[in-house]
């Protein structure tokens, strides 16, 4: 019995170096932002990964292996020591980057498939302590996944799990070529980007562009046929209804809320609001969405007021960071000090610090204006490094900001302003917060002073703090 | 030998062993009761329905007139209640005569009315002062026989009550421990009732509440003309403890430090329309009020807000107030000025709601979100949970008592569009605003010839659309597979 386990875990395990100089262990030494006191740091952790060698001096790994991290490095073959790499381009949309060795080495470069469909049989690549194992997959279905560090929709190929984990960025080879790249795994699961998405990337990296476009809009099916009739006089509709049509949007001046979205760029979309993707099979329209390119239209079959039309437009790729409530990954965090209070425009990364349950644990008037406030940006108190001088505001926290002197602030640019305003007026600054109204009244003639202050007694970089101009 | 010599020294001063009683139980115990209830709770998930009925017991005491007061919370939903007196072989049936579920307290009947031969009237004592000795007497689990716990008044306060979860009033806490079956029984200093045992804080050793005689005369003063009004509706929101910065101070104009600034009065407060944002109230009647929003309350430091949440509804309370640096005094009528969105526990019969075409609808409450279980203020819906706090600063909804919520569909074939919009909160019905469940009741009750019955939620743009006449004409056979009987019930002014 024992010697059957074995012989069968050997079938799954197959020791291999055909592939050990083109998959290498790197290490991420990650140090990020504590969100809820963005002024500081969390502890180094480090994160093992493999790497794919895509050229004599260029790795491909996962971007959230990368995300906020402080160093790099790689270790190649026989090495002695790790080589340090740099972070050379990522694309959090991607959800990949590419890393840089400070030399070219006698790694050898993997090709990427052409594409990878359902039922395939596949290999995925795993190297751990230095032993490059091989574990027999078939790929069951693909579907499309968002990322806590990209918030963009990307299709992956989904494959039994078979209870052995696996490392981050673990290569999938069809026969030779890499089809996929292991980028999440759960319990029972292991979510792989297909190769059509890594060679998108591969390709505006050495364009030197970032192009996995949005297309900015909220949708909805219309499963139900009364609604068709009654709302969308067409009983026999199939689409996808637009539910909003974000400010950034391609389609902001075209596409209405109500509309039906029938087609895109000739693909019918179902009543269940799904497209057919060759070879991948039925996908929601996110499957399609990473296909789009700031460079060439996309056409969009509408239903509107009865009629059917015609609408085309280029999307434009931006990442999450230029979302109203951003997503910002490795950028600073918005944030400055003033009297010793910590004025912080909201982040997702705030809100997904508050763990998997965010949506219990965060602050509710903050989680409530992310999801379903009005869809612009919130300035809000982040922290008060206490001192006599404000000391009374301490139960504000995690407030937001509403007005400064009466004028409406959207931002922490706006707020900024409004401050400066109230300086060179020789004014105090009074500030409305809510929901629970209440007033912050800054005294800004001793704000240098209160600068120092807060500064040396709470060890806080004095680059934090604002002073006016 | 240590032992021997305390029990000889106890032999011969007798007296400085015993505790000094702070009352005689003897006198006093033929007016303490038992209460049993048998209660069933209505279901917020399924309102027309109630929970599995549950037995439970307090205790209560004589005030005369044969009634008998206790805490609301002993006989809240009690569908059987009885009292058995101390020394006594049966127990009678009671009535409650007045309930007020904001101050937790009840005023219980007992037919006939030789039954109280033999009780006395017990007699409310005054406001107890701090390290009093007070005696609590009542029926606590552990038990059958009447029971008696010593504590000293440790702290007096103006917090909440447990019982409604959101109303605050004066209580006082003592370092005896209450424990349940002692809710209701009355709290004595020297022979006299000083409090009603109320509640307890479970996470601390031997720490009770007790709610205070003027807490209770107030209650029995506002039930004098037959009716029980409860407390005057605060409704004003200070920023606490602003004026103990001298800056705040001096950006007010104050020279002393003295008052609170309001930062805000809702709209249905009866203070709306007198009471301004940026006022400083430094006066409440003759109490002078202190930058930690306290006065000097019968020798304690306590809220402001003690001395109107005292007073009637049908009475004023004079506030000096600082307006733009001038002095003003304002006689403020405590009625409200509106109804609204209440944020504590509801005690009605049953739930109000409307079952239609399988479609359930019911009102946001603190009562609903409690479907969620103990951490409800989590976890449920953000959106009702964000209602729930701060509706009265949503635009939508500040000026509405009733939030309507779809809270379930009962599932058929004629309703499935409506099963993802299942927890969200009703906006329109065929483009009419919904302020109550009544006004739904009636617009439901009144197809005429319409085909087509559109619903808007809130926060959502996609509307639902249902065939109004399949809705209507399925309504009685989706009541029966479900087993909803009534269809609808409306408490008074929903």
């Amino acid at each position: 019995m024992i010697l059957y386990l074995i012989v069968l875990a050997s079938s799954f395990i197959i020791a291999s170096n055909s592939k050990a100089d083109s998959i290498v262990r790197i290490k991420s030494f990650v140090q990020k932002v504590d969100e809820r006191t963005p002024w500081k740091r969390e502890q180094v952790r480090t994160i093992s990964s493999n790497a794919l060698v895509i050229d004599k001096d260029l790795l491909l790994v996962s971007s959230k292996v990368v995300d906020q991290s402080t160093f790099l490095e790689a270790y190649l073959g026989q090495d002695a020591s790790p080589r340090t790499l740099k972070l050379e381009y990522l694309d959090n949309n991607a959800q990949l980057a590419i890393l840089k060795l400070p030399k070219p080495s006698d790694l050898v470069p993997l090709t990427f498939a052409e594409n990878v469909k359902p039922n395939q049989r596949v290999e995925v690549k795993n190297l751990r302590n230095n032993r490059l194992e091989t574990l027999k997959k078939t790929i069951r279905e693909f579907r499309t996944i968002r990322s806590r560090t990209s918030f963009y929709p990307l299709p992956v190929m989904v494959m039994a799990k078979g209870g052995r984990s696996v490392m981050n960025s673990a290569p999938i080879f069809c026969q030779k070529k890499v089809c996929g790249l292991v980028i999440h795994q759960n319990e029972r699961e292991l979510l792989a980007l297909p190769s059509p998405v890594i060679r998108k990337f591969l390709n505006n990296y050495r364009s030197n562009i970032k192009d996995f476009a949005k297309m900015g809009i909220a949708t909805r099916t219309i499963p139900d046929s009364l609604f068709r009739k009654v709302k969308l006089k067409n009983a026999d509709l199939k689409g996808l209804w637009i539910e909003r049509v974000f400010r950034h949007s391609a389609f902001r001046n075209t596409l209405k809320v109500g509309d039906v979205v029938t087609q895109v760029d000739g693909i019918p979309i179902d009543r269940q609001g799904y497209l057919e993707i060759e070879p991948w099979g039925k996908l929601p329209l996110s499957g399609y969405t990473w296909k789009l390119s700031s460079t060439k239209p996309i056409e969009l079959n509408v239903w509107r007021d009865g009629k059917e039309m015609s609408i085309k437009a280029k999307p434009s790729a931006f990442e999450g960071g230029m979302d109203p409530i951003p997503l910002l990954n490795g950028r600073k965090r918005p944030f400055i000090i003033i009297n010793g209070i910590v004025f912080a425009e909201l982040t997702r990364n705030f809100l997904y610090s508050w763990g998997a349950k965010w949506i219990e644990n965060a602050p509710m008037a903050l989680s409530f204006s992310f999801l379903y406030g009005e869809k612009k940006p919130a300035v809000f108190i982040a922290n008060v490094f206490p001192r006599e001088s404000n000391r009374v505001y301490r139960a504000a926290r995690y407030d937001i900001v509403k007005r400064v002197n009466e004028n409406e602030v959207g931002n922490l640019a706006e707020f900024l302003n409004q401050i400066q305003l109230a300086f060179d007026q020789k004014q105090k600054a009074v500030i409305d917060m809510g929901p629970i109204p209440l007033e912050v009244i800054l005294d800004l003639s001793t704000i240098a002073e209160q600068k120092a202050l807060v500064s040396q007694d709470y060890s806080t970089n004095p680059e934090f703090f604002w002073l006016p101009n | 030998m240590i032992k021997f010599i305390s029990i000889l020294w106890c032999m011969v001063f007798l007296a400085a062993c015993e505790p000094k009683k702070s009352f005689e139980l003897d006198e006093v115990r033929r007016s303490v009761f038992k209460i049993y209830v048998v209660s069933a709770d209505p279901s917020y998930v399924q309102p027309w329905q109630f929970d599995n009925e549950r037995s439970s017991s307090g205790s209560g005491f004589y005030i005369g007139g044969n009634r008998i007061m206790t805490n609301a919370h002993v006989v809240a939903h009690g569908k059987v209640i009885r009292v058995q007196r101390d020394g006594d072989a049966n127990s009678e049936p009671a009535k409650v005569e007045f309930i007020a579920h904001d101050a937790d307290l009840a005023i219980l009947q007992v037919e006939p009315a030789d039954y109280f031969k033999g009780s006395k009237t017990l007699e409310f004592g005054d406001f107890p002062k701090l390290q009093s000795k007070v005696a609590t007497v009542g029926y606590p689990t552990g038990g059958e026989q009447i029971s008696v716990t010593q504590g000293i008044v440790s702290r007096i306060g103006f917090r909440r009550y447990v019982h409604s979860g959101f109303d605050e009033h004066l209580l006082i806490q003592v370092d005896s421990a209450i424990n349940p079956g002692n809710s209701g029984g009355p709290v004595f200093l020297n022979n006299r009732v000083v409090g009603v045992a109320f509640q307890a804080n479970t996470s601390a050793e031997n720490t009770g509440y007790i709610i205070p005689t003027l807490v209770v005369r107030r209650f029995l003063k506002d039930i004098e003309d037959g009716v029980y009004d409860g407390h005057p509706v605060d409704g004003i929101i200070i920023g606490e403890d602003l004026l103990s910065d001298a800056n705040i101070r001096k950006h007010y104009g104050l020279e002393s430090s003295v008052g609170v600034v309001v930062s805000d009065v809702t709209e249905y407060a009866p203070y709306q329309g007198l009471l301004h944002a940026n006022d400083i109230i430094t006066h409440v009647d003759e109490y002078e009020i202190g930058v930690d929003g306290k006065i000097d309350f019968r020798g304690e430091r306590l809220s402001f807000k003690t001395i109107a949440d005292l007073k009637l509804k049908s009475e004023s309370v004079k506030l000096t107030v600082l307006r733009s640096k001038q002095s003003l005094v304002i006689e403020i009528p405590l009625m409200n000025k509106k109804e609204h969105y209440y944020r504590g526990n509801l005690f009605h019969n049953r739930p109000s709601y409307i079952v239609y075409g399988g479609l359930v609808f019911s009102l946001l409450s603190r009562n609903y979100l409690e479907g969620w279980g103990k951490k409800w203020y989590r976890r449920a819906p953000l959106h009702l949970r964000y209602l729930h706090y701060y509706g009265f600063k949503v635009p939508r909804f500040q000026d509405q008592k009733d939030i309507v919520v779809l809270s379930d569909v009962l599932v058929d074939e004629i309703n499935t569009a409506a099963q993802s919009q299942v927890e969200s909160v009703l906006d329109q019905v065929n483009s009419e605003k919904i302020t109550s469940l009544k006004q739904l009741h009636n617009i439901l009750g009144a197809r005429g010839e319409e085909q087509v019955l559109e619903l808007k939620f809130w926060r959502s743009h996609k509307p639902v659309v249902m065939d109004w006449s399949n809705l209507e004409s399925a309504d009685p056979r989706i009541n029966e597979t479900y087993g909803v009987d009534p269809e609808y019930f409306l408490n008074e002014g929903a």
